[in-house]
């Protein structure tokens, strides 16, 4: 069987100096892939790409061993389910009005979501935990619930392959574990395959299969976490002193820098 | 768990069903006084006389309250339901709670349309009617096609080609009524002010086509807009063709709107307000309720807006004013006491 997600010779300019290039990956079912790396290094960009959202130069990006380019919007959203960055919300919608818009890519245009797309929606709002939330306005609770039900939305959808940008964006400390835990959890469970951008190494150390470095449009590193993620390379991204500590067999980054001095 | 959306609640049945006894009522209305036991006995007759085949004969009253009031209830039913219907799918589509149905350009295109045969060819039977409509379709494809760069349709380009080509088609008019007789004028002035008054039994059958075909696919696709209304990417990542349902949405708007305002004439107001009004009274955005209840109310409040307009005069006044005479105090009411609480965030 082919791989849920795979990327190759990936190139994308938006017509300025930025340059998305080389791009390689693969990602398995049940697979947790974690792109890292500074700001304005290329993961939306990337991420978008993946989802069809912008179309690449060169190269060629298949889910299920299918070019994204050659399949309708309603194909690629039962295959892919994409959070973005950032939202802005539209009309105050429920939040259970707002998941169920994830069954839209299995419906016909004039169709209306059954009573089994309310149960997958439930169900997806249940897994992320916003069961009691499902009936308020989704534009009168937190950045961090709203997050969530974005989250319950694409998982709702079904699809073989998550793309997540930034999921722990807007969450406070406690709930980006919450989040980062329960996205691998469905990864595991439901054989998703994930592709997801993150600005922590000790988070992506924690809840990746792979981990990719990303800088100035390019996979730099890529492997498994404890292989990557290392002083040199952290160094080489962010030019940043940090030191490793194993504490009870876990890896963990520390920077180097203290109060009151460099 | 709730298959029926947004759960029905009493009142939301209420305004589904207010449009009949305001449609009933409105037979009892008119410039030329009858009796309301006369109406009730000519209304008893008819119907009984259908059923047992026998020839009506309900005289002068029977064809002033079935072949005069009756079309014009009718066609403000229809109008009502198809300028609220329309206002509220594309406040929905175009994210964007100031706009209705004529931001694409429909009124002035169909407005210039109604000039220049009102100017140029008065004698030709029913030539207004037919180049509202079809200028008002072609307006719309002028949008249209002004705002499409690289396969896409932007929301801002859209709205930025209503703006002009409205402009243009409103200059259109304007030359057109500079060049034309006083007599004319008269005709072009009072078309677009927008009136019932040349409601027929053949106008209603012309029109209702147009109207059904249009409302029923604004109507299917009312939990379909809801995506729609999220945004362009966030609607294509959810896997909506969003620029094929968005031209689907507009198309049958266009369309039927345009069928409405080849008859009546321009009516404003109701596009705009009645969906606001549903918004803040159910509280809720979701379109499988705002859609059919901005139809009922859309209904009501053309047929009691009509109802007005022939009955506080001896004469009759135009309805598109008293629309917005009626609607905007009422607006504002709610304004002041609701809040924009369905737009707030
Ligand atoms: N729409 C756009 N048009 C032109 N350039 C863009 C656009 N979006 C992003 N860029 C540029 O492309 C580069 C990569 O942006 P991208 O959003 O992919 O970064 P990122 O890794 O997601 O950053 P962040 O961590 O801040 O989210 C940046 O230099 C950015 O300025
Ligand atoms: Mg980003």
């Amino acid at each position: 069987m082919s791989e849920a997600i795979s990327i190759r010779g990936l190139r994308f300019s938006y017509g300025l100096d930025f340059e998305l290039r080389d791009i390689s990956l693969t990602v398995e079912r049940g697979n947790v892939t974690t792109l890292l790396g500074p700001n304005g290094c290329g993961k939306t960009t990337l991420l978008k790409c993946m989802n069809a959202l912008l179309t690449p130069e060169e190269g060629i990006v298949q889910l299920n061993g299918k070019d994204v380019l050659r399949m309708d919007r309603g194909e690629l959203a039962r295959l892919a389910g994409f959070v973005p960055q950032s939202h802005t919300p539209s009309f105050p919608y429920s939040v259970e009005d707002v998941v169920l818009m994830g069954r839209v890519s299995c419906m016909s245009i004039f169709q209306q979501p059954s009573s089994l797309d309310y149960a997958k929606a439930d169900d997806a709002i249940e897994a992320v935990g916003l069961s009691v939330l499902k009936d308020r306005p989704y534009t009168q609770i937190s950045g961090g619930e709203r997050q969530l039900s974005l989250i319950a939305r694409a998982i709702a959808q079904e699809p073989t392959a998550l793309l997540l940008d930034e999921p722990t964006a807007h969450l406070d400390f406690k709930n980006q574990f919450t989040v980062l835990q329960m996205v691998r959890k469905v990864a595991r469970e439901r054989g998703m395959a994930v592709v997801m951008s993150l600005h922590d190494p000790n988070q992506a150390m924690l809840f990746s299969d792979t981990v990719a470095l990303m800088s100035s449009g390019r996979i730099v590193s890529l492997g498994k976490p404890e292989e990557v993620i290392g002083p040199e390379n952290i160094k080489q991204l962010y030019g940043m002193d940090t030191e490793i500590i194993v504490h009870d067999g876990r890896k963990l980054v520390m920077p180097l820098i203290w109060p009151g001095e460099r | 768990m709730t298959p029926t959306p947004g759960r029905l609640r009493w009142y939301m049945l209420a305004i589904l069903l207010l449009p009949i006894p305001v449609f009933v009522a409105s037979m009892f209305i008119g410039t030329y006084y009858i009796p309301p036991g006369v109406v009730l006995q000519v209304i008893f007759n008819r119907i009984v006389s259908a059923f047992s085949s026998a020839p009506s004969s309900s005289g002068v009253y029977g064809t002033i309250i079935f072949d005069i009031r009756l079309p014009r209830i009718v066609l403000a039913l229809l109008g009502g339901i198809v300028l609220a219907t329309t206002g509220a799918s594309l406040q929905g589509v175009f994210k964007n709670p100031l706009v209705d149905s004529y931001i694409l350009g429909i009124a002035a295109g169909a407005g210039f349309g109604a000039a220049l045969a009102l100017a140029f060819l008065p004698s030709v039977l029913a030539m207004s009617q037919i180049l509202a409509f079809a200028f008002g379709v072609l307006a719309f494809l002028l949008t249209f096609l002004a705002a499409r760069t690289r396969g896409e349709t932007p929301i801002v380009s859209l709205v930025l080609g209503g703006i002009i080509v409205t402009a243009l088609f409103s200059a259109g008019i304007s030359l057109v009524e500079f060049f034309t007789n006083p007599n004319q004028l008269a005709g072009i002035v009072h078309w677009l002010m927008g009136s019932l008054d040349s409601a027929t039994w053949n106008v209603i059958l012309e029109i209702l086509p147009v109207t059904i075909a249009g409302f029923g696919v604004i109507f299917l696709m009312r939990w379909r807009l809801n995506v729609l209304s999220m945004g362009e990417e966030e609607a294509k990542s959810l896997g909506v063709n969003i620029g094929r349902d968005r031209l689907i949405v507009m198309a049958a708007s266009t369309l039927m709107v345009s069928a409405i305002i080849s008859v009546t004439g321009i009516i404003g107001w109701i596009g705009l307000v009645v969906p606001h009004i549903v918004r803040m009274l159910v509280k809720t955005p979701d379109n499988r309720v705002i859609i059919p209840l901005s139809a009922a109310l859309g209904a009501v409040f053309l047929i009691t807006a009509d109802d007005l307009a022939r009955s506080l005069f001896v004469f009759e006044l135009p309805v598109g004013p008293l629309c917005t005479i009626i609607g905007a105090p009422f607006f504002l009411y709610l304004l002041k006491t609701r809040g924009g609480a369905a737009w707030r965030q």
